[in-house]
């Protein structure tokens, strides 16, 4: 498993204007700026490390991105809206989470690098977000799970991650 | 049928690869192209037709203007409407009276009331207008031939408003041909254009595979100067479609033809590609030594046909014309300079090009960058920008890990 300070290594060097906002042990956050087409997204990064003895889906232990700002714009009307491939965030609504991988085929572990995976899917969700505000229509793929891979998903993990 | 093909990756500019799928989407689909051969020729047969007031007099048929020299663009492309140019060679005295030629071709195609063409034919000042249903026009122009290069020959000029009358020494068919003869093959260019399509379309592969064919392969251009041309038709195009303009003139296309083939060497860059032949034509059109005061063009395979016989028809259509290359010329600076957001690239198309090509142009953009993605050709610079498969060369860029499949909806637990 990748550490946090490995983490934090790996960003500082992709990311450089990616500012570690709190870390400890076992979690981190960063916020910084990415601009895949041409105006500045500031966003937050965090990842915290679960417990050894938490049992926790690969879906809820993915490293988490929202855009402190601008907010994500929502239109019901377009494409895939009101926000294309988000997590909801009912404590935060205008504060979703970006869906960058998919858990239920395990593109992504916690032996990766943030860097070189979250960050760079999470400037790729922007470059298709900016599309869909031009065209209205989402080109950036991706899927929907249905209600039987949902039901798998939520079974328990037969194996810590 | 989905058909993969191997690489290599098309690795262009992103303003190149924006002029080439606007350019796609202004061009005829392949079946259209064929529609309209077929059309012509059946109208051509009619009017040869037994019991035809042309009967047996049809010596030759052939499309002229752009459609001849591949330059040939949809007059709307929303709707994927064109206008075809056919020359229809008579066997008829090259002195007749225009008026009874342009009558007898006229009630040749109309025939009688019920039959496939009446009402759908219209008598013009040189040419004949069928419409079909579906908006496409052809226009038959009746020639008969003179003494001089191959296929030259009197066209038929006379206008029903003022009674002009008059014979004029044409030879479109030598003007198509010294036009394909003097634009080459430009295979590196071919093969960038059909790898940009392919690209977008989701259809290139990391390794050569055994694949067929595809049955239907559409027409892929064959070099820059073609491109640049039909870019700078369809400038013309929507600046003409202006309320102000209604009853203006448009510069015609073989006009824009001729004075291209004379722009210099072709680049390799789409882009420069246009701008080196509208700043061409702008010099041109600098000229007054015609009789109005304005530029001559004349066909270049057979002097004595004048293409500038009608427009401009003043110094102020002339300057008209030169304000919209200049528009165009600025505008792609800007495409090629400015750091433009996909909106601002899409508003600029929009203005030179019109609204369906440009969002056709993002659509194309976006999609062409998903395929980068899922390949993870994907580059990325450093503060993310999107950077496409051309960029491995820019100091801090990178790739992802791997590609990535976007899922989810829902909720994570907190």
């Amino acid at each position: 498993m990748t550490t946090i300070d490995q983490q934090i290594e790996a960003v500082a060097k992709r990311w450089p204007g990616f500012k570690v906002i709190e870390n400890s042990a076992s979690h981190v956050e960063w916020h910084g700026i990415l601009a895949p087409d041409k105006r500045d997204h500031l966003v937050r990064v965090k990842q915290r490390i679960p417990m050894v003895l938490e049992h926790i889906s690969l879906h809820d232990a993915q490293p988490r991105v929202q855009v402190l700002r601008p907010l994500l714009e929502r239109h019901p009307d377009y494409d895939e809206g009101p926000i294309p491939h988000a997590y909801v965030n009912k404590a935060e609504p205008t504060l979703p989470y970006l869906c960058l991988f998919s858990p239920s085929l395990r593109e992504w572990d916690v032996d990766d690098l943030i860097a070189n995976t979250t960050i760079h899917w999470a400037a790729q969700w922007l470059y298709f977000y900016e599309g869909w505000l031009v065209t209205k229509k989402w080109r950036g793929g991706g899927r929907h799970v249905d209600h039987q891979a949902e039901e798998k998903r939520l079974e328990p993990a037969p194996a810590p991650i | 049928m989905n058909v993969a093909y191997p690489g290599p990756w098309p690795k262009l500019e992103e303003h190149d690869a924006l002029l080439m799928d606007v350019a796609r989407r202004i061009q005829l689909a392949k079946t259209k192209h064929e529609a309209a051969e077929t059309n012509f020729r059946a109208l051509c047969q009619h009017v040869d037709r037994e019991g035809s007031s042309l009967e047996n007099r049809v010596v030759e048929c052939y499309p002229s203007g752009s459609f001849a020299t591949g330059t040939a663009i949809a007059s709307r492309v929303a709707k994927d409407q064109h206008d075809v140019d056919v020359v229809i060679e008579l066997d008829i005295p090259a002195n007749s009276p225009p008026s009874q030629i342009l009558g007898l071709l006229f009630e040749a195609i109309s025939g009688d009331a019920g039959s496939r063409y009446h009402g759908k034919v219209t008598q013009n000042t040189r040419c004949v207008t069928v419409e079909y249903g579906d908006g496409t026009t052809v226009d038959l122009m009746p020639i008969a031939r003179i003494p001089g290069p191959e296929r030259a020959g009197n066209l038929f000029h006379f206008k029903k408003e003022t009674g002009e009358s008059l014979l004029k020494a044409v030879n479109p068919w030598g003007f198509a041909k010294h036009f394909n003869d003097n634009v080459k093959f430009d295979p590196a260019f071919y093969d960038l254009f059909a790898g940009r399509r392919l690209l977008v379309e989701g259809r290139i592969v990391e390794k050569a595979e055994t694949q067929p064919m595809p049955d239907h392969v559409p027409f892929e251009e064959k070099s820059p100067r073609v491109v640049a041309l039909q870019l700078v038709k369809r400038t013309r195009d929507i600046a003409f479609r202006a309320q102000a303009r209604s009853n203006s003139r448009k510069p015609p296309s073989v006009v824009l033809n001729a004075m291209a083939l004379a722009a210099g060497p072709v680049h390799s860059s789409l882009l420069d590609e246009v701008v080196a032949v509208a700043a061409h034509i702008r010099t041109r059109l600098t000229e007054t030594n015609g009789p109005r005061g304005t530029v001559q063009v004349f066909n270049p395979a057979y002097p004595p046909d004048e293409f500038t016989d009608r427009w401009p028809e003043n110094k102020q259509a002339q300057a008209l014309f030169d304000g919209d290359l200049r528009r165009l010329i600025v505008g792609l600076h800007r495409l090629r300079s400015d750091n433009l957001s996909l909106a601002d690239k899409r508003e600029l198309l929009k203005e030179l090009f019109g609204e369906t090509a440009a969002s056709y142009a993002i659509e194309s953009t976006l999609d062409a960058r998903r395929h980068e993605m899922d390949a993870n050709r994907l580059h990325l610079g450093g503060t993310g920008k999107v950077l496409g498969v051309a960029a491995p060369a820019v100091v801090g860029s990178s790739t992802a890990a791997r590609s990535a499949t976007r899922e989810g909806a829902g909720e994570l637990s907190e």
